[in-house]
């Protein structure tokens, strides 16, 4: 039924002269059938049973691969899409090993806490579905110490998150004794989000994780699941030190779908386009949703998404109603989200506006429009959030909508670009010294490394002797007759975070009626959102923000009812505080060193909603936020920017700089998100056009320091990437779309990247004949 | 600077911080309820440690001290019901001549996997006295051979008695059992009968002592308290000072830190065991009364329940009104348990006389009037003063307040037909 309003709404802008001048592409994807295999004859009855009363008469191909290998007791990776059963794949053999043998331990490793209850949840209703009983319990940080007890001595499967599994479980390992001695399925869900530094920490957490299982005398096969990425079986392998087949041929039927990229309005006669992706995708969702189709919106920061609650609701013609439009977003109290994906899932709510925090796994099912008011910014995540719509039968359709910036504009002016393109790969190093460094120092701590038979001390393959002694130096470690002991008084895991984010949150106050907590803002964000005067939305309502209380990071509000909303600026600025290493060239001159990357939030305005005026401002007085890093940077000689027009070093920078970001994760086998950049036409230092590279990570993770040591490979690595880029005048992949860099930036980044390879690469030359 | 005068340097700073913690004399000694008013003066409580043997072992020393009995009046040999007691516990599967052995360990820091037990006291009653034996890790590669000793001391053993043993010391060493590949270890002493003397303590309420070391126990109750004492958090760095150097000599306040532990429990516990037996006679600390009494009145064992209720009720006239009022609640629960309604219907009363009776009081007594003296009209008043008494301050009636002034008017009315 739903297939035919959703006809009926698809027909209307087809004929909507309006929507069809500023759509790009409409892409019709057919019905798929799925490919079925057998229910395996040797699954224990309570699961034949289990799979019966649910419904279920055979398995997606996909699936029963899965278990085959397993059971086969091989590691596998399944990288299928979203809504494919992929859970399926782990838990049925899983749960057929501890029916066959209820000793048999299993632990599950998902990347964050939410989707741990949805889990559980999935395994309880599988097992009364099957009448068995199965002891599965979550372990995190909100598990009582009652629970906590219980799970260790009693859970047949734990599930858990890495951050858990570094600080509570290995540091704790003897306690786990009946888990590590029992151990058969270790289950790795959302593999992705496992890359660059976070992967890198996971990796190495894993790896504790197997020396400990050997200790114990077990040796547990992996099952992992992923969503798309370029490289699953290569991550994989470096996740788990295994070797893993991947399962990426899904047999889960595909409903008709619909993907449409457009632009939110014409192009007026200045060939700008004035209306904001938001507005746009209001005005689209609410055509679907007041036709009872289930419409979801995803914005690209909190502050859209409550925008979009706000005008899906003023759009929605029936008043009493207005709850069936609601907002999902990070900082929303874990109840409120809980009753949100709820509703979805039972279809009591028609419209939602949510920010990627519903990107990740959450169950919520699949709904019938999916619109993304702007470019998710990766090809990745645009396929998930768009594989959020499709519903087992039926049709669905996904609207990409371009946000202001030109990367979105030339995503949906060049949809080929786009559908053309392989996802994003995800790279780890789990042998980055900054990152193994920690690692080994928590593994010491859990068991001593031994020594003195000849083989040198390993953390997963990797040799770590050479960081032994050095912990042993700073009087860490203690070498004794045959092991390396623990001798500090203090826990490693507890200094160490897997994340580059802080936990520290503002709680924001709401005072209208006494003081209730109405929701969380993250530290980095407090600046931008809940200043003196801000108008704080929240599920729709908004909030005036009488007092930001900075020192005990609380926020104080009242529900306000005003046409406008607050949009703060942010001005952020590279200092370079030591110089630790440079090296000049007659084209440019290298260095390396110590950097603070400041934030300050200067001035708010106040935007009037639908039609964006600027109708105020104020001023903002919060400190400077300041991330200390280390980074790498480059400084181009008077010779290479000679008769260049001086407008257009600046693009040239920006250009130089976003080839960089593509390139340098690929040398330093990390993720786009680890590292920064920034340029500056006249740099404090010498007053040349200067390029930053720095780590995203307070104290620095050595990525720009590797940098730094292979700048003239990855300089040449740019140039070469840039030299064969198809594009015609650049595009996200090479130097950034012309529109954002300006005109003829694409051919003056060749010429200025010739010149100061030939340069680093003589230099170079000349540093081998002086050794 | 040479090795030798960075650790001489080291040790002075360590005295002068072990100064500042406890300064000879700064303190009085608090005023105990047991008044025994001992002070530790260089041994234990001024006794002196009778004799000191040590035998060598690979890789792993055994220090014995003994201690005279009655030299302190608390250090005194404890009989094994007293245990039985303290713990709680219905077991009578321990033989009155079982043998209690008391633990403490010192490690190298909180509790995680790298934490390991370098010094376990163990201490017992002999004919000679108290004698503590002191296991001390000189090289961590023996850490099985002294684990086994020590295991095997304990499994010659009935009961073990610790403070705070239970989340921490036998942990700990269970832990050190499974890294050492020794798992059946970990189990014995999981089953070995043990009285943790924190969880006795907890039992006293929410007292002060509640969330009190060991030390601030003793010195708080018997009144013994330690002079140059080193502090708890400073014993991991002198091990490891011990490691590098090999001079067993910094850590002799370590040791003496752990054999004054040990005696402090054979005191608290002998302490403990007075207070939950005859304390109604003489403590005049109504929460830790109150606590007694409610211990006792959770294992159905009325009398001393009553006696220390009482006692507690009697002790109070310095507490909060709402505490004396909830120790007077509890006598009456108590009193009533024990069949003697007509004194707890004359506590109900008190309470109704003053202003801290909650509604189950007003039901009490009416019921007391109901169904002991058959008084249904006075009953049926009780509950209608109450429910004036919610009008009045425009609180709701609470649910079983209603609905006995519904059965109590159907009863009336029934008589009357």
């Amino acid at each position: 039924m739903s297939g035919d309003k959703l006809e009926h709404v698809l027909a209307e802008l087809r004929r909507d002269p309006r929507f069809i001048s500023c759509e790009t592409a409409w892409h019709h994807f057919p019905e798929t059938p799925g490919s079925y295999l057998d229910i395996p004859d040797g699954l224990h009855p309570a699961l034949k049973q289990a799979l019966a009363n649910k419904g279920i008469k055979a398995l997606y191909s996909h699936q029963r691969h899965a278990y085959d290998l397993v059971t086969r007791g091989e590691n596998v990776c399944v990288v299928t899409p979203t809504a494919s059963g992929k859970t399926m794949c782990y838990n049925l053999p899983v749960l057929q090993a501890v029916l066959k043998d209820d000793g048999i331990r299993a632990l599950y490793i998902f990347p964050t806490k939410a989707l741990a209850q949805d889990q559980l949840a999935e395994i309880e209703d599988t097992a009364g579905q099957g009448g068995f009983k199965v002891k599965g319990f979550t372990f995190d940080g909100d598990t009582p110490a009652s629970k906590r007890r219980l799970a260790r001595e009693t859970g047949q499967i734990i599930i858990t998150n890495p951050d858990m599994l570094h600080q509570a479980i290995l540091p704790h390992h003897p306690r786990w004794a009946k888990l590590f001695s029992s151990l058969a399925y270790v289950i790795v869900d959302e593999m992705h989000q496992y890359r660059g530094v976070f992967g890198s920490h996971v990796a190495n957490v894993l790896r504790r994780f197997k020396r400990i299982c050997a200790f114990y005398g077990t040796r547990p096969r992996f099952i992992l699941a992923s969503a798309t990425i370029a490289n699953p079986g290569e991550l994989a392998l470096g996740l788990t030190g295994e070797e893993v087949t991947v399962i990426d041929e899904s047999g889960a039927p595909a409903s008709e779908k619909h993907f449409i990229f457009c632009h939110p309005g014409t192009p007026d006669r200045d060939g700008e386009i004035r209306h904001s992706a938001i507005n746009a995708a209001a005005r689209i969702a609410s055509r679907f949703v007041k036709n009872g189709i289930q419409t979801l919106v995803f914005a690209r920061s909190r502050m859209s998404c409550e925008l979009l609650v706000q005008y899906l609701r003023d759009a929605y013609p029936n008043d009493f109603e207005k709850h069936r439009i609601q907002g999902y977003r990070g900082g929303y109290l874990p109840r409120e989200r809980r009753a949100v994906e709820k509703g979805i899932r039972e279809g009591d709510i028609l419209g939602i506006a949510a920010t990627n925090a519903l990107e990740l796994g959450i169950d919520i099912g699949g709904l019938d429009a999916v619109i993304m008011a702007g470019y998710p910014g990766t090809i990745a995540s645009t396929w998930q959030q768009a594989g959020r719509a499709g519903r087992k039968q039926g049709k669905s359709v996904a609207i990409l909508i371009s946000g202001g910036s030109p990367l979105d504009r030339f995503i949906v002016n060049n949809p080929d670009y786009f559908f053309a393109q392989t996802p994003e790969y995800a790279l780890i190093n789990p042998d980055n010294p900054y990152i193994l460094g920690q690692h080994v120092k928590c593994a010491a701590y859990e068991l001593p490394f031994s020594h003195g038979d000849g083989e040198s001390p390993k953390l997963g393959h990797t040799p770590v002797g050479h960081i032994l002694e050095h912990l042993a130096e700073q009087k860490i470690l203690h070498k004794g007759a045959t092991r390396w002991n623990w001798s500090a008084d203090s826990f490693p895991a507890a200094g160490i975070s897997l994340r580059s984010a802080t936990n520290e949150n503002f709680v924001i106050i709401d005072t209208t009626h006494g003081s209730e907590v109405i929701g969380e803002v993250d530290w980095a964000s407090a600046p931008m959102l809940i200043h003196d005067q801000a108008i704080y939305m929240h599920g729709g309502q908004q909030y005036h923000v009488i007092k930001l209380d900075y020192h005990d990071r609380k926020a104080y509000v009242k529900q306000v009812d005003v046409d406008y909303y607050t949009d703060a600026n942010l001005a952020v600025g590279v200092r370079v505080m030591t110089v630790d290493d440079s090296y000049p060239s007659a084209n440019m001159r290298a260095g390396f060193g110590e950097l603070i990357v400041t934030a300050l939030a200067t001035i708010y305005k106040k935007i009037k909603l639908y039609t964006n005026e600027n109708i105020g401002s104020g001023e903002i007085s919060i400190p400077e936020m300041n991330l200390h890093t280390q980074g790498m940077w480059f400084s181009l000689s008077e010779e290479v920017t000679r008769g260049m027009d001086p407008h257009c070093v600046g693009g040239v920078l920006s250009g130089m700089a976003n080839v960089l970001l593509n390139v340098a994760p690929l040398f330093l086998m990390s993720d786009k998100n680890d590292l920064g950049v920034a340029v500056e036409v006249r740099s404090v230092c010498d007053g040349r056009p200067t390029i930053y590279l720095y780590d995203s990570y307070p104290g620095g993770v050595g990525l720009a320091e590797k940098a730094f040591r292979m700048l003239p490979e990855i300089l040449r690595a740019s140039l070469d990437l840039i030299s064969s880029c198809p594009c015609a005048r650049g595009c996200p992949g090479c130097t950034g779309p012309e529109a954002q860099v300006g005109e003829g930036t694409k051919d003056l980044a060749v010429k200025v990247l010739k010149s100061i390879t030939q340069e680093a690469h003589r230099d170079q030359q000349g540093d081998n004949r002086e050794a | 600077m040479t090795n030798r005068e960075i650790i001489e340097r080291l040790r002075k700073r360590i005295e002068e911080i072990l100064r500042q913690y406890d300064p000879p004399g700064s303190r009085k000694p608090h005023a105990s309820t047991a008044r025994s008013g001992a002070e530790a003066g260089g041994g234990y409580g001024g006794y002196p440690e009778v004799q000191t043997q040590t035998a060598g072992r690979d890789g792993f020393r055994v220090y014995t001290s003994v201690y005279a009995a009655g030299a302190n009046q608390w250090l005194q040999p404890t009989p094994i019901d007293a245990i039985l007691l303290l713990a709680g516990s219905e077991e009578s599967r321990l033989a009155p001549d079982s043998l209690a052995l008391f633990l403490d360990i010192e490690t190298t820091g909180l509790s995680g996997a790298g934490t390991v037990a370098f010094l376990v006291g163990l201490g017992r009653w002999t004919d000679k006295g108290f004698e503590i034996a002191q296991f001390f890790l000189e090289d961590r590669d023996s850490e099985p051979d002294m684990l086994a000793e020590v295991g095997a001391q304990i499994g010659s053993a009935q009961v073990l008695v610790t403070f705070n043993g239970k989340p921490f010391d036998v942990p700990v060493l269970q832990t050190r059992s499974i890294i050492n590949g020794m798992p059946r270890l970990a189990s014995g002493l999981e089953s070995r009968f043990h009285l943790d003397l924190y969880s006795a303590v907890r039992k006293l309420g929410k007292h002060p002592l509640y969330g009190m070391s060991l030390k601030e126990c003793v010195e708080r109750f018997p009144g013994i308290r330690r002079l140059h004492d080193i502090p708890g958090r400073m014993i991991p760095a002198l091990y490891f000072m011990y490691e590098r150097d090999g001079d067993v000599s910094v850590l002799d306040q370590v040791f003496r830190h752990n054999r004054l532990d040990i005696l402090d429990m054979v005191v608290l516990l002998r302490y403990l065991h007075c207070l939950f037996t005859q304390g109604y006679e003489w403590c005049d600390d109504s929460c830790a009364l109150a606590g007694i009494g409610k211990f006792y009145a959770a294992r159905g064992q009325m009398e001393p329940a009553a006696r220390f209720l009482t006692a507690a009720v009697g002790n109070s006239h310095r507490s909060p009104p709402e505490t004396r009022a909830a120790h007077s609640r509890l006598l009456a629960t108590v009193l009533r348990r024990q069949g003697d309604w007509d004194k707890a219907a004359s506590i109900w009363k008190t309470l109704i006389g003053s202003s801290q009776a909650g509604y189950e009081d007003y039901l009490w007594l009416a019921r007391y009037y109901e169904v002991c003296l058959g008084d249904i009209r006075t009953s049926f008043r009780i509950i209608l003063e109450y429910i004036e008494h919610c009008r009045e301050s425009g609180s709701p009636v609470p649910e079983p307040v209603a609905s006995r002034k519904r059965r109590l008017a159907r009863i009336i009315s029934a008589t009357h037909s």
